[in-house]
């Protein structure tokens, strides 16, 4: 009977749970902290995706690759990209074979940190088509 | 003798219900604000140079599509060619986990994301639309999406019949559009019909057939024709994309 009437205690672990439940939404809303990233790197791949989607504009890019005109890509990508940055530009198909016969490259690397960029081109034509294009790069750092 | 006060013993009902009313407060308060974040991570393709690479290649896909569509391909190669393109980023897209799923337009006009139009009135529409949500988990981001992707061609015609001697000047005029923008044709054939429900003949060299392309998308399409005052006029055109489109239109007496 002394029990039912004290419900004091009750209440205390009512408003314990209340108060942890605030708590927990308080730890909630705190935005976690994103890792840190190499932001030389993310530049460089930024840069290397936008020079990728900026020539695959009307599909471009597409219709070099189904035409295998390896010469006019390397020479769009030099004309795109800073000098001082080294490139190297693999075509693959959709079951990742090698599509380009010859390297579409800069050069050597000039740094040991390469980053590597990968796209998803779509053509354009009827017959349709993907390939998947890595473009590895370096910098100068 | 005494009475005892209503409220006796029922401030502890009180202070729960205070508790539970606060409780359902913050929980809104906090569902809030977790609706706001997720808004504010929508569209953000725009920011995104990977997102970004997507969103091109769901265009390309699906003016790839409607050329197959419009130049006789089946009517699900969109649906096959949006899921290959999915299956590929899903596999080739290695600086994250990237789900792209699709939803093509079905309402009164479009079937399966592809609508076609071509009316009497000078107006003739090949036209894709798809719906997007784009789930894309990083090494450093996630990201979810929502986008739609419109592909419209547009071939509007006007023309006009003049007498001129035994024959009769044909002038046509074909304004192309992509995206309701002026867009250039890759090439052009016009037919005429003498008669309703008639043979449908091609506009050649023998009709002293002449194309004058103003270069903004807009052409003067000029050939002579042996017609009584009926002519009936048929474009079929492809745009630099190689969507074909047709449009009929009836010749006005000037």
């Amino acid at each position: 009977m002394r029990l039912l009437r004290d419900n004091k205690g009750q209440i205390r672990i009512i408003e314990a749970f209340f108060a942890s439940l605030l708590i927990l939404s308080t730890i909630a809303l705190i935005p976690s902290q994103p890792p840190a990233v190499d932001t030389t790197n993310g530049a460089l791949q930024t840069k290397g995706q936008d020079t990728l989607t900026t020539l695959d504009r009307n599909g471009y890019l597409s219709k070099l690759i189904k035409n295998e005109n390896w010469t006019v890509l390397r020479k769009c990508l030099i004309s795109s990209l800073s000098p001082t940055i080294w490139f190297n530009l693999t075509v693959f198909d959709e079951n990742m074979n090698a599509v380009n016969n010859v390297p579409i490259t800069s050069g050597s690397p000039i740094s040991e940190k390469i980053v590597s960029a990968d796209y998803v081109c779509a053509g354009i034509s009827s017959e349709y088509t993907v390939y998947v294009i890595r473009l590895q790069l370096s910098s100068v750092t | 003798m005494t009475t005892k006060p209503r409220n006796h013993g029922t401030s502890g009902q009180a202070l729960i219900i205070t508790s539970l009313i606060i409780a359902v407060l913050l929980l809104s308060t906090t569902y809030y604000v977790f609706e706001v974040k997720r808004s504010a991570m929508k569209d953000v393709t725009t920011d995104n140079s990977s997102l970004k690479a997507i969103r091109l290649s769901t265009t390309n896909t699906m003016i790839s599509a409607l050329a197959n569509f419009t130049n006789g391909g089946e009517e699900e190669v969109l649906t096959a060619d949006l899921n290959r393109l999915s299956t590929d980023i899903r596999n080739h897209f290695y600086e994250g986990d990237c789900l792209l799923q699709f939803t093509p337009l079905n309402s009164s006009s479009y079937l399966d994301g592809t609508y076609t139009l071509n009316d009497q009135n000078g107006s003739g529409i090949s036209s894709s639309y798809v719906s997007f949500a784009l789930n894309y988990s990083g090494l450093t981001e996630t990201y979810y999406s929502e986008f739609s992707t419109n592909i419209t061609t547009t071939l509007l015609l006007r023309s006009t019949l003049e007498t001129n001697g035994t024959e009769k000047a044909v002038n046509v005029t074909c304004q192309m559009l992509n995206e309701d923008e002026p867009a250039l044709m890759k090439d052009v054939a016009m037919f005429y019909q003498n008669e309703t429900d008639g043979v449908w003949t091609v506009a050649d060299s023998h009709n002293d057939f002449k194309v004058n392309d103003f270069g903004n998308g807009t052409y003067l399409i000029s050939f002579n024709v042996q017609a009584q005052d009926f002519l009936q006029v048929s474009a079929t055109a492809h745009d630099m994309r190689d969507i074909l489109v047709v449009a009929n239109a009836t010749s006005t007496q000037v």
